[in-house]
């Protein structure tokens, strides 16, 4: 049975959807434009297709640029931009939704419960409002914040200048728990209730971000989340940003596992220009080989601060250990540590030496398993952490997969979705692993998940470290006059024709084909895309991020509701939230 | 032995440790993608490790632990080594800089500020060479843009300064 | 009942001692706890003052001296500063009732088992008050946390003492040891090695240690009770946390490893028996068996502190409650067919 191809989807949704849309066609994914009207009953009929996630919903504002609007094929000034996914079959589809100022489009949380906080972020940052959201605020910047920073008539510095943080909680709560979504409540109905507020400064929280928790007792009853204590506006940035500088701004998404970042974006940029082929092996392979490296020290630091949350001071020092020397290869590999923007267009920017190469052998070979042996010592087998982990957090597969879950947090739910077997990119069609799932869907599976992963990881590192071809780390062929390719610095101030195509390079940069294009590959986290929209300059028009801890966490309300509070910790460490991913 | 393994026994004891037995596993079926091959890493807790028998097998690491070396650095006596390629403090070799500002136009953040004035030899010098370490990113795309070599990024990580964060060109062009 | 001058003096001597003691056991605790833990970590752990370290402790103490005397702004500043006060005082106390050797026993008396438990147990209104007073949620939950832990424990760390009580069927520590001699087999740990089992786990519960640290899961409830604790103050939690683990360590050793004997041989029979410092070597080396078996425990201590992560709330007290109680009757009911035998 062989996966469907993009044209047999578009005729099959074609069919299904008939009269729904104006207009259709496929590019990177097939595409609808459907009017607002027809949205929810678009989405209906996908969910009995067995569309069952809405990946990313995220609006595009096209102001006055003509092009785009034809390219996009609407008429007004916003877009929003569905993106559907059907797992396990990996079919994808793209809706695009023309909306005027001031309209409002139906909310599609009553089908897709996923799409709730994606619904806020369009409201917060474009100002387009949802009819039916029930929970319909303000989500990264503070209430009383105006103007709407996407916009593109919104100001790099702000309207005027805000001081201080608005924030009215709107709690979930227990009773509605089995409901999809929730009425406002009045947080103080009950006086019993004692409300603990957990965070921005909390030891719990390895980032920025807030919890307000109604207790009774010990038992969590109402949960509210706030976040975007760490919102940079990186998506409003990348608009005044040549697309290569975007590299470095992808480390600072997930921190942990910077590389893995750099490498999803480059790649992206490298398939929409149409040079991937010819980027050389060997970068290819590094870019793998530090990319599951970094993937390792993701998953290191989650399951260690998870460990210290539970009491267990141990198992987290000796998985900085490892991390450390992970750190250590970085240094020599790439010459920084945590914001590697390792990757450039064509390839990586440095290579592997020799000394490097022993040391990650040495990782592999020795530490990693002699890391997780002494880690799984201490805590998978015992009975402690075994009760502070099964039975917590439980999320179920349907669940997980409404909620838009993906990586480590999906397969602990039994879902085997990796990106890196159902759509493979980089190299990893190459390199033989296996991709771990557990059943129960809670705390303990998702460590269970963890710990397997690194040990995969560490596979498909030894393998690629085995087959290092030595073909160069840079694209070298000339046809592409749009990546550019610098030249040796000792020919650029002597010759001329170096020269000029430094100052070419430098200044124009790399400009990919007018139109649109999303690629996501398989962060630590889950599944991180980026949708990006060119208009033909070396800026980009916007650039979107799908952020996997994003949809995950806001999940984690209806994960601890019921719970102990002592259990919000080990919920919170195992599906491993990243502020800097978050809040973007 | 074999009476211990015998599941309902199992479970009566687990009963009287705790009462309350850890959720039970039900057999959720997995679903996976075709053509993808996974493995089930999902297991169930044996008698021993309910009875806090395996918990104490954790002691066996900790002690092996303690008799190995210490993998600390002694920070400020002992230092990593660093590749000389590393990207910390820049270091500007004032001699090849032609203030040609492509490290100030490839900048992601725009924190480098360049004044040229004429000079007899290679026609331009910078006279102003500001970079604001604060802001600065550590990326590297400075360096990549300068056509001959004159901006470099040095092995020095330790910025810590009491009041400036902007290195002027006598600074820059310290030798590490 | 007449005290003479000699015996208040003798007894301000003795108290003193233990004292001394028992709060020197704080920086041996403190500089053993951050070395071993350090090694087990595969870190190196504190070495910069002094010979690899060693008067860490007392830059820590210097530390907490120095600090500014901060109370926060709602709490009740009786309570406040009256809280860490109990919580150091209350083992202290017992500890007057602990013979380390037979003479060093302040409080001497028939039934200083009882009254080993009784100061013991004063020491949660340190924590609960402490935790109430503070004016903060999460010293609040740390202080509700610490009461029903310390309280449910109580039971059955008493049972298990009774149940070594019974064994003996004296109230009397001195008298208790040196029931067990130096024959191995009369030790307490092998007459009922149930009652010491319970007895372990609900010392380190009431001693309020990992994995039973619930009170200042520093994790969820940021310090616990001394959340809003800092300085001197803080440390006299800290302090009462380390006397407390030592003090049911004493306990431990006196009920359940035979004291001050040494194990297979008799003190009396090293020395000659008509040498004129026969009984103060003996008391010495006594002493010195002492002390080695509570560093011993001591190091035990802390090794389950690195091990293992915590429990959670309600199992804990269903721990206690259900299992832990539950064994420490049977503990009693097994002492009881022993004692008759």
């Amino acid at each position: 049975m062989g996966r469907k191809t993009n044209q047999e989807i578009f005729e099959k949704i074609s069919l299904i959807c008939k009269g729904l849309f104006t207009k259709s066609r496929v590019r990177d994914i097939p595409e609808f434009v459907v009017p607002k009207e027809n949205i929810i009953e678009l989405e209906k009929r996908l969910k009995q297709d067995g569309f069952n996630m809405i990946l990313d919903l995220f609006g595009v504002d096209f102001y006055d640029n003509q092009k785009l609007k034809d390219y996009a094929e609407v008429n007004s000034r916003f877009a929003i931009i569905y993106h559907f996914l059907k797992i396990p079959d990996n079919e994808r589809i793209r809706v695009i939704v023309p909306v005027e100022d001031g309209e409002s489009v139906p909310s599609s949380c009553s089908l897709f419960i996923g799409a709730d906080w994606f619904e806020r972020e369009v409201f917060d940052l474009f100002g387009i409002k949802f009819d039916g959201h029930p929970d319909l605020r303000r989500i990264f910047l503070p209430e009383d914040y105006e103007g709407y920073p996407l916009r593109k008539d919104f100001p790099t510095k702000g309207v005027k200048e805000y001081i201080g943080t608005k924030y009215t909680p709107n709690f979930v709560r227990l009773k509605d728990r089995n409901k999809k979504h929730t009425e406002p409540l009045d947080p103080f109905e009950e006086g019993s209730r004692m409300v603990v507020n957990v965070g921005p400064t909390h030891p719990a929280t390895h980032g920025t971000f807030r919890m307000i928790f109604e207790l009774e007792g010990e038992d969590i009853v109402g949960v509210d989340l706030e976040i975007g204590y760490l919102h940079r506006g990186v998506e409003k940035n990348s608009e005044n940003m040549r697309w290569e500088d975007f590299i470095p701004m992808t480390d600072r998404l997930n921190y942990l596992s910077a590389y893995l970042n750099n490498m999803i974006y480059t790649e992206m940029i490298e398939r929409w220009c149409g040079i991937w082929d010819d980027v050389p092996a060997r970068a290819k392979f590094i870019r793998v080989i530090l990319g599951e490296l970094s993937r390792i020290a993701d998953h290191c630091v989650s399951i260690g601060t998870m460990a210290v949350d539970l009491g267990a001071l141990t198992p987290f020092w000796y998985l900085f250990r490892l991390r450390e020397e992970i750190y250590t290869v970085f240094e020599w590999a790439v010459g920084a540590r945590l914001t590697t923007s390792g990757t450039a267009f064509g390839g990586v920017r440095k290579d592997l030496d020799e000394k490097t190469i022993n040391h990650i052998n040495y990782i592999v070979d020795k530490l990693v398993p002699e890391v997780i042996r002494d880690v799984d010592g201490l805590l998978t087998k015992n009975r402690i952490f075994i009760d502070r982990t099964r039975g917590v957090g439980k999320i179920s597969a349907r669940d997980a997969i409404e909620w838009g879950f993906t990586g480590p947090s999906l397969r602990g739910s039994g879902v085997a979705w990796d990106i890196r077997k159902v759509a493979p990119y980089g190299l990893y069609e190459e390199f033989d692993f296996d991709v771990p799932v557990a059943t129960e869907g809670d705390v303990y599976s998702r460590y269970l998940v963890r710990m397997e992963e690194m040990l995969q990881s560490a596979r498909i590192v030894k393998q690629a470290l085995k087959n290092l071809p030595d073909d160069g780390i840079m694209i070298k062929s000339d046809k592409f006059a749009n990546i550019p390719r610098l030249p040796e610095k000792k020919y650029v101030y002597t010759q001329i024709e170096p020269l000029i195509h430094h100052f070419k390079g430098m200044v124009e940069g790399v400009v990919p084909p007018f139109g649109w294009y999303y690629f996501g590959g398989e962060a630590a986290n889950g599944e991180l895309g980026y949708f990006a929209i060119s208009y033909g300059k070396r800026t980009p028009w916007r650039i979107r991020i799908r952020p996997p801890c994003f949809a995950i966490y806001q999940a984690f309300r209806h994960m601890v509701l019921g719970h102990k509070l002592a259990d919000f910790v080990a919920v919170l460490g195992s599906i491993n939230v990243i502020a800097g991913e978050l809040d973007r | 032995m074999k009476l211990l393994k015998h599941k309902k026994l199992s479970k009566k004891l687990n009963l009287f440790i705790m009462l309350e037995k850890g959720s039970p596993t039900e057999a959720t079926g997995i679903i996976a993608p075709p053509e993808t091959r996974y493995k089930n890493v999902e297991r169930t807790p044996s008698l021993t490790e309910n009875l806090y028998v395996k918990a104490i097998e954790g002691f066996k690491v900790t002690i092996k632990n303690l008799f190995q070396k210490k993998v600390t650095i002694r920070y400020p006596e002992e230092r990593k080594e660093l590749p000389k390629d590393y990207r910390g403090r820049h270091y500007l070799d004032t001699e090849k800089c032609v203030a040609c500002e492509f490290c100030a136009a490839a900048c992601p953040v725009n924190i480098i500020f360049i004044a040229g004035e004429p000079h007899p030899e290679k026609i331009r010098h910078p006279r102003i060479f500001n970079i604001d370490i604060l802001k600065c990113i550590f990326c590297g795309y400075c360096v990549e843009a300068c056509p001959t070599g004159a901006l470099q990024m040095t092995d020095v990580y330790e910025l810590y300064s009491p009041e400036r964060f902007i290195l002027t060109i006598d600074e820059l062009a310290r030798k590490p | 009942m007449i005290v003479g001058t000699s015996e208040i003096v003798g007894l301000i001597i003795k108290a003193g001692i233990v004292l001394f003691l028992a709060l020197n056991i704080v920086p041996i605790m403190v500089y053993a706890e951050r070395k071993v833990s350090a090694f087990i970590q595969r870190r190196i752990g504190p070495e910069k003052i002094g010979i690899y370290g060693v008067i860490q402790p007392l830059a820590d103490a210097l530390k907490f001296i120095l600090k500014e005397a901060f109370y926060p702004p709602g709490a009740n500043k009786f309570f406040y500063y009256i809280g860490p006060m109990i919580s150091v005082l209350s083992p202290l106390l017992a500890f007057m009732a602990v013979p380390l050797i037979p003479i060093l026993q302040p409080i001497r008396t028939e039934l200083s088992a009882l009254v080993v438990i009784a100061f013991s147990s004063l020491g949660v209104w340190g924590l609960l008050l402490g935790g109430w007073s503070s004016d903060n949620k999460f010293s609040l939950l740390g202080a509700l946390r610490s009461s029903s832990q310390f309280i449910s424990y109580e039971v059955s760390l008493s049972a298990s003492i009774l149940a070594m009580l019974i064994i003996y069927g004296t109230f009397d520590f001195v008298k208790i040891v040196e029931m067990q001699g130096e024959n191995i087999v009369k030790w307490g740990v092998l007459l009922n090695p149930l009652a010491f089992l319970t007895f372990f786990i609900s010392a380190l519960a009431e001693s309020g240690r990992i994995p039973f640290d619930l009170p200042e899961a520093e994790a969820e409830l940021v310090g616990g009770y001394h959340t809003e604790y800092s300085g001197m103050k803080f440390a006299m939690f800290f302090m009462g946390e380390f006397v407390h683990l030592a003090l049911t360590s004493c306990v431990m050793i006196i009920l359940f490893f035979g004291g001050w004997n040494m194990p297979f041989i008799r003190i009396s029979s090293l020395l000659p028996p008509d040498y004129l410092f026969t009984p103060v070597l003996e008391y010495a080396i006594g002493f010195g068996v002492f002390s080695a078996k509570l560093l011993l425990l001591l190091g035990i201590f802390i090794f389950i502190r690195w091990t293992w992560p915590r429990f959670r709330f309600d199992q804990l007290i269903r721990f206690g409650w259900g299992t832990l109680i539950l064994l420490s009757l049977i503990s009693i009911v097994i002492s009881a067919i022993i004692a008759v035998l």
